[in-house]
């Protein structure tokens, strides 16, 4: 038998982007502690609903930990108490009977809310859109491990490739800072070959791009990769100041492993021909 | 916009929230450097007159080296002051709607938090310390005190007549620091001040040191942060520690004229 709880539930309402919101308080009965957190928001919402009041709005898709839809901010924390945990992860076991918990969105200048609880992240978009793809042909798909990629490479690739753009990592920063998301889509390009061809270009890009959408600036408090629901390493922001920098690559160069046009490769042999002739001179 | 059209890679790189980062740390390293030396420099104070007149003397009779020394000094506390208000007036735009609800901060600590304000504090106090005891310019008594050479004993003589000093030639005649020290640490209001803006610097170092070796890639892994959080504090303890004991040893009558 499974226990319920009510609840009193304070939630950012605000009815489009140009009118003021203000949290509003709702009671909710026969929460089941085995509910996710945003099936007890679709109990509230059917209430609401009969009621006849407008329900709450809030991003959701595939409630399984993967989209980076579920933005919200709740009690003082984006997406709740648990860490590595989204908000549809999160169930209601979390919480005791009587509990009141506060639900807001994602606040940032970047972010601009658009109703209730839902905020327009366009701008993490267009910073992928600035430079975080590789867009040189690199031929049709090869035999698995043709292209040999070190462990410890492959491991932090995967590791930055884990984050799935919620952008909590700007709601948990102090300043509203976007490094660790960016660090995280450099990150998981600098770290193969694949990714070295664009790199100086993209990485620059990326920057701009994310100072540009009016993201803060990072101060090294550490709360986005504390609230990041994939735990991206705090690393990512390490990685993105020196591939911001670096006039060259750090790992494999693939153009440095090509043969260049009108260039000699120093590791081909000269033609025999070439040879004879020096020889005799 | 074409390529040609962009501006260089390293305006871009200078004018982007990254190239601000770099500016605040390697303007922290040369800062915090001379916080060290001056703070290992200031220490001969306990070892008497002589030793620390001996070290004024020094410093002033090299003044290329002083200058230059100076010179970085001022840019590098121009730039770093420059591009915390500059990141401090982006963080704030960068969130015009605050939370309704306070946060609940994981692993932030205050001395993070109010890096503006400690820094603030700490700048005041800079130009406080240079007119106090560089320029002399709010305590001129405590301030223009000289000591001369006896040739014949050589050794060196507290004197504080005027006109006997402009007559003599420069080498006979030294910058009486020891006795300066005393007189303006014997005043209990200018040593509290001194012991509380030295609090605001060791908060703004604890966080300053570790956010710097962050900036410098020198932070890769959880182990390596922690470490440098340690080492952080540590040097803030050593820096602040050292310059502390200065006004507590005078108004303790340790060190005395």
């Amino acid at each position: 038998m499974s226990k319920t709880m009510t609840l009193t539930l304070q939630i950012w309402r605000q009815r489009s982007a140009n009118t003021p919101g203000s949290m509003q308080t709702y009671k909710l009965e026969g929460v089941n502690e085995h509910m996710s957190f945003l099936e007890m928001l679709d109990v509230l919402n059917a209430k609401l609903t009969k009621e006849g009041q407008d329900p709450v709005a809030f991003d959701h898709d595939c409630r399984e930990g993967i989209c980076g839809s579920c933005s919200m901010v709740i009690d003082g924390r984006p997406h709740g108490p648990r860490k590595g945990t989204t908000a549809c992860q999160l169930h209601m076991r979390t919480y005791k009977d009587g509990d009141t918990i506060t639900i807001e969105p994602w606040r940032a200048k970047a972010f601009p809310v658009i109703k209730d609880l839902v905020v327009d992240r366009g701008s993490l978009d267009r910073i992928v859109a600035a430079g975080g793809f590789v867009s040189v042909n690199t031929g049709v798909t090869v035999d698995a491990n043709a292209t040999p990629i070190g462990k410890k490479n492959a491991d932090e690739a995967m590791d930055y490739a884990a984050c799935i753009g919620c952008g909590a990592c700007v709601a948990a920063c102090p300043n509203a800072a976007a490094m660790l998301f960016t660090g995280a889509k450099v990150g998981h390009l600098v770290k193969l070959p694949q990714g070295q061809v664009e790199r100086r270009g993209r990485v620059l890009r990326m920057v701009e791009q994310m100072d540009l959408e009016g993201f803060g600036a990072c101060t090294n408090h550490r709360e986005c990769s504390e609230a990041c629901p994939k735990e991206i390493s705090f690393d990512a922001i390490e990685l993105l100041t020196s591939s911001t920098c670096a006039p060259r690559s750090r790992t494999t160069d693939l153009r440095r492993s090509l043969p260049q046009r009108g260039r000699r490769d120093p590791r081909r042999p000269r033609s025999r021909l070439r040879l004879e002739v020096q020889q005799l001179g | 916009m074409t390529d040609a059209k962009r501006p260089g890679r390293l305006s871009t790189l200078a004018r982007s929230t990254i190239g601000a980062k770099i500016v605040m740390a390697t303007t922290g390293v040369i800062l915090v450097g001379f916080l060290v030396v001056h703070m290992l420099g200031n220490l001969q104070i306990y070892l008497g007159p002589d030793t620390m007149n001996h070290y004024a003397q020094t410093l002033k009779g090299t003044p290329a080296l002083l200058w230059g020394v100076r010179a970085v000094l001022l840019v590098s506390l121009v730039l770093h002051v420059l591009a915390a208000v500059r990141l401090k007036g982006l963080n704030n735009a960068a969130r015009p709607q605050a939370y309704a609800v306070p946060r609940r901060y994981r692993i932030t600590s205050s001395a993070a938090r109010f890096m503006l304000l400690s820094g603030l504090v700490v700048l005041a106090f800079i130009v406080y310390h240079l007119l106090h005891f560089t320029v002399g310019a709010t305590n001129p008594a405590d301030f223009n005190l000289h000591e001369v050479l006896d040739v014949a004993t050589q050794t060196w003589v507290r004197n504080d007549n005027e006109q006997l000093l402009a007559k003599l030639p420069p080498e006979l005649v030294r910058h009486d620091v020891y006795s300066m020290f005393v007189r303006g640490f014997t005043n209990p209001l200018i040593a509290g001040t001194y012991i509380v803006a030295q609090l605001l610097l060791a908060m703004h170092l604890s966080h300053a040191v570790a956010s710097m070796l962050h900036t410098l890639g020198l932070s890769k892994g959880t182990a390596a942060r922690e470490r440098n959080i340690n080492i952080g504090r540590a040097i803030a303890a050593v820096v602040v520690l050292g310059n502390l004991s200065f006004p507590i040893a005078v108004q303790a009558g340790l060190v005395h004229l």
